[in-house]
């Protein structure tokens, strides 16, 4: 019998009666197996792990058919506590999941062991041991408050290893992390499977999930699409074009396949180091020259009015912290990205531009506008900036009503107003939603929400926090299509994003910031093939870009096109 | 929505005990924040309000009275690491939260000549509780230098002590009650519902 | 917001249910006192306990700062309308400061000022998890320390989202320093998300406490370890002591 089996499970929310999240479904997972989950955003990848952690239907209510079982029990028979023991569950949220009561990361840690009523020295003993596991045992003193995403998530994930439950599921655990933050987790949860833990990960970034999982699963709209070997899931969703974000290194090494320039025997690559290793063996018919010519020159505008200008910034923040050291650069049209690893001062750059926070030295001028002496609500006119987090700002009846509170803010006229707001919505993909309460949508939809409020104000310059962090392939492919709108209408938009693919394919001007300071600036191609000077700030060049420079072609590459033109001219 | 409990035959305890789900309890930190960041918020505003048991106020519209009453409890608790002396206050939070929890599950947040009533009488119920406390345990002083001279103006105009301070109590108190009130129902009704506590649904 | 300052002093080293049971039995006894000596004494017996401690410096500014305004108040206010005011102590202008009223006054500063103090001292002296773990062995449910933990930690996690939320709306377009009305309304802007995102977290919050054993019933045991010492007890015996003794004084005579 399997650890885990599900027999033609149906559930619909007690909140969303007419539309099953979950239709006649059946698994079944072995014991030690590690299984990816993806698909787009509400697929029903959650509510599957609610199924299986007993959150259905113990906490979240509906119509419920069928039979969850988990280690011989059925879930509808225990209770979330007593399958705790059984099954670990990690949240995508880092921060919400950690008991709130603790003062030291070790007692964090401990909180389960201490309700278990286990004795004193086996408490230690195991928190301890348990932080070992996810590396952070130098930290056991810490304040969780005080601790990064990325920490903050091992620590989750320490306090349920303390329990030893039999399976783990792991929810979007890294999708409101940096990159820093992704690689230890990922090196947590592959540590696990060697450890011989059964794994469930729900995850859009497969770059990282299939690699590590041995089988992977596509969950869409409540059933399940494809479940196997994860080389041959890819493989079959790539070639039903379906939408989820393919490895680029697989998608390369499929067309290149596809084309007869290698045998297709051999397994998919999905790494980077994989890819190489296949391709070096065979010849480069394209040549530098190809890139070239079929290289699009986007970075060749006039210089305009200086939209915002930066003079030798610097920003201390209360605390003493000093967060932008000496910035001085102007901004003035196009798609600008902002990348560095977290705490290079990127947000706190992102708040220069519409006057949150004003330079400590220095001074920031928006469209001729000193900062300092302008109030944000003034600045507003002029810069529109969205946030990361959506929950921080909605709070409308409606969709409708919620994009329409920023142009009303700005003093747009109705009929304007009215125009804008229909824009927005449309560019965002949300007009069909526009009576919808803004809560009751998922996390993905609410972020385009929020943004769209921000597109509405018609300011002429947009600044996006982290727009893609979250969103499915289909949300990235719209503020693909949002950026390009907004830059062909002579916008400037300035994207701060941990999120490099999207800033090779739409960044015009690529700045990395180090320490407060900028590390380089300049078009995607150059920023990015300095792959050294932006490890000091933890920023990876794409996959494309490395495997280009690991097979040892001259010209920096930023896309899957251009290495096919390389490998495979028509 | 947690811990799904038959209503029928149960005692008084074992009710109130019902209203203590886990969402409940989590929910109490989250009032008692609100009615800290409630202050911080009418001072970025400039409002002339306090806003210091809009949690509480809260948490009766969503989770019932006892769960608010312990809100109110654990707010005064809190506060002492600010202030020591609003620990006297504790049972004013503790009534608020009792009072409007009640008038929430009789329907008393639903319309709006009701609303206004139930900010009058939470208003009256934190006026009569303090007085006691400000006039035995602070001669009469207590809060802003501004309350502390208009409860001086009565007095110096003839009035006793205790009447001086219920009076200031209710002036300062009116607008702040009545706002907290209307507030706490807009966004109560702003939450979509299924993060709403399953009492809500009684109250709103 | 204030917090523990760790050390190891005699006064660290006591059980908190000890130094709570002696905060209560000093409020009793100085509400008991008629006049201001007995508070003022206990006040600077206090601050000798503060230096004992290790921080008398912080105790004194504290307290100085959040009870000197209070002092000036109740003395203008009962040196002037005292009902049991006779003798006239001192008259600027048209206003006389009676006698009684100043002292009556003085007594209600100490006393405010021996409920400060004590609770300071408290505060800075018992790491908040130890004092938690003190009132679970004495009895308190384990869910209500729980949530007096978590909601003093929750306070800052809140001002921080406020922030936030004050920062994105603006971004928006909100203008706080528009008119008086749609100041108002910005309220909305803000408490709303405000709710509704610690509503969100809840939801993960009660799951993941529910994951962790929280409504568990059954024996609990924690990490560290609080001592009640033969100290403790005697220190709480005497304070009973003393408040009987001096109730009975104050009711008797």
């Amino acid at each position: 019998m399997s650890l885990i089996e599900i027999e033609e499970l149906t559930f619909s929310y007690s909140t969303q009666q007419h539309e099953p999240a979950l239709r006649n479904l059946s698994c079944s997972i072995e014991q030690g197996s590690f299984v990816g989950i993806t698909g787009l955003a509400e697929a029903g990848k959650s509510t599957f792990c609610r199924l299986i952690a007993g959150y259905i239907p113990h906490f979240f209510q509906g119509e419920f058919s069928g039979r969850v079982n988990v280690a011989g029990k059925d879930t509808t028979e225990t209770t979330i506590g007593e399958l705790a023991e059984w099954v670990g569950f990690v949240f995508e949220n880092p921060f919400d999941q950690l008991t709130g009561a603790s003062l030291t990361v070790l007692e964090e840690a401990a909180f389960a062991l201490e309700n278990m009523g286990l004795a004193r020295e086996q408490i230690r003993l195991r928190a301890e041991k348990s932080l070992t596991q996810v590396g952070m045992e130098d930290l056991k003193d810490r304040h969780p408050q005080q601790l990064s995403g990325g920490q903050s998530q091992r620590l989750a994930l320490a306090s349920i290893i303390a329990v030893q439950p039999e399976v783990f599921i792991l929810d979007e655990p890294t999708s409101q992390l940096d990159p820093l933050g992704v690689e230890e987790v990922f090196d947590v949860i592959s540590d696990m499977h060697t450890r011989g833990n059964t794994l469930i990960v729900v995850s859009q970034d497969l770059d990282h999930l299939a690699i590590r999982s041995d089988r992977l699963m596509v969950i869409d709209k409540g059933e399940i699409k494809w479940d196997g070997e994860p080389r041959e899931v890819l493989l079959e969703a790539a070639e039903a074009r379906y939408p989820i974000l393919i490895p680029d290194v697989l998608e390369i090494s499929r067309k290149l396949r596809a084309a007869g320039r290698i045998p297709s025997n051999p397994p998919l690559p999905l790494t980077v180091e994989q890819a190489a290793n296949e391709l070096s063996s065979i010849d480069t018919p394209g040549s530098a020259e190809t890139i070239a010519a079929g290289r699009t020159s986007r970075h060749s505008k006039v210089e305009s009015s200086k939209e915002l200008v930066f003079e030798d910034v610097h920003y201390d923040y209360p605390t003493g912290v000093s967060a932008i050291r000496g910035v001085s650069l102007s901004l003035d049209e196009g798609c600008v990205c902002i990348v560095g690893q977290n705490g290079a001062g990127k947000t706190t750059f992102a708040k220069h531009l519409n006057g949150l926070l004003r330079p400590t030295r220095g001074r920031v001028l928006v469209r001729g506008k000193d900062t300092r002496e302008y109030r944000v609500a003034e600045l507003a006119r002029e810069v529109g900036l969205a946030f990361q987090n959506p929950d921080d700002q909605l709070f409308r009846s409606t969709v409708e009503e919620e994009v329409r509170f920023g142009p009303d803010n700005v003093g747009a006229g109705p009929e304007e107003a009215k125009r804008m707001v229909a824009f927005a919505m449309d560019l965002m993909g949300l007009e069909a939603v526009p009576e919808k309460k803004p809560h009751d949508l998922g996390v993905p939809e609410r972020k385009r929400v929020a943004t769209a409020s921000v597109i509405a104000m018609n300011t002429p310059v947009v600044v996006l926090d982290e727009p893609t962090g979250g969103q499915d392939a289909e949300g990235i492919e719209l503020l693909g299509q949002l950026v390009g709108q907004l830059v062909q209408q002579g916008k400037l938009v300035v994207v701060v994003t941990h999120d490099v693919m999207f800033a090779a394919r739409h960044a015009d001007r690529v700045i990395a910031l180090y320490q407060g300071r900028v590390l380089l600036d300049d078009d995607p191609r150059t920023v990015f093939g300095r792959e050294e000077t932006l490890a000091r700030t933890h920023v990876e060049p794409p996959a494309v870009t490395r495997l280009g420079k690991l097979l040892g072609l001259e010209e920096t590459l930023l896309s899957p096109e251009e290495l096919l033109a390389v490998f495979a001219p028509e | 929505m947690a811990d799904s409990t038959s209503q029928a035959e149960q005692g008084f305890f074992s009710r109130i005990a019902s209203d203590f789900t886990t969402r409940a309890w989590v929910l109490i930190p989250v009032g008692v924040g609100v009615n800290f960041v409630g202050g911080t918020l009418v001072t970025v505003l400039k409002l002339p309000i306090f806003l210091d048991t809009i949690g509480t106020i809260l948490v009766a519209l969503l989770a019932g009275p006892w769960v608010a009453a312990l809100t109110g409890l654990i707010t005064n608790l809190v506060l002492v690491v600010s202030d020591p002396t609003l620990i006297a206050f504790a049972p004013v939070n503790v009534a608020i939260g009792l009072i409007a929890g009640f008038l929430a599950l009789r329907g008393w947040f639903k319309t709006y000549p009701k609303i206004v009533l139930s900010g009058l009488i939470i208003m009256l119920t934190g006026a009569i509780l303090s007085a006691p406390i400000v006039v035995l345990a602070f001669a009469g002083v207590q809060g802003s230098p501004g309350r502390s001279a208009l409860t001086a103006f009565f007095l110096a105009t003839g009035s006793n002590i205790w009447q001086s301070v219920f009076t200031t109590s209710v002036i300062v108190e009116v607008v702040d009650k009545l706002i907290s009130v209307f507030v706490a129902v807009f966004v109560a009704r702003a939450i979509p519902e299924r993060y709403r506590p399953q009492k809500a649904q009684q109250t709103l | 917001m204030f917090d523990y300052r760790p050390g190891d002093s005699p006064v660290h080293l006591l059980n908190p249910v000890t130094k709570l049971a002696v905060a209560v039995g000093l409020t009793v006894v100085v509400f008991l006192l008629p006049n201001p000596w007995g508070p003022a004494l206990i006040a600077v017996a206090l601050l000798g306990v503060a230096a004992v401690a290790g921080f008398p410096g912080r105790v004194a500014k504290l307290a100085a700062i959040l009870t000197l305004p209070f002092l000036v108040a109740v003395v203008l206010v009962q040196g002037i309308f005292y009902p049991g005011n006779e003798t006239p102590l001192l008259e600027v202008g048209p206003v006389t400061f009676w006698e009684e009223g100043v002292t009556y006054g003085l007594l209600v500063f100490f006393r405010v000022l021996v409920v400060v103090c004590a609770v300071l001292i408290m505060v800075f002296s018992t790491y908040p998890k130890a004092m938690m773990v003190a009132f679970i062995d004495k009895g308190l449910s384990p869910k209500l320390a729980y949530v007096f933990m978590a909601s003093l930690q929750f306070v800052p996690e809140m001002q921080r989202r406020a922030r936030a939320i004050i920062e994105a709306q603006q971004a928006r377009g909100l203008d706080l320093k528009a008119n008086l009305w749609r100041r108002f309304q910005a309220l909305l802007a803000m408490m709303i998300p405000l709710l509704a995102g610690a509503l969100i977290s809840v939801e993960t919050r009660s799951l993941a406490l529910e994951a962790r054993g929280f409504s568990r019933g059954g024996m609990r045991n924690h990490l560290i370890e609080v001592p009640d010492r033969t100290t403790d007890r005697v220190i709480r015996w005497s304070m009973a002591a003393i408040v009987v003794l001096v109730a009975t004084w104050r009711i008797v005579l």
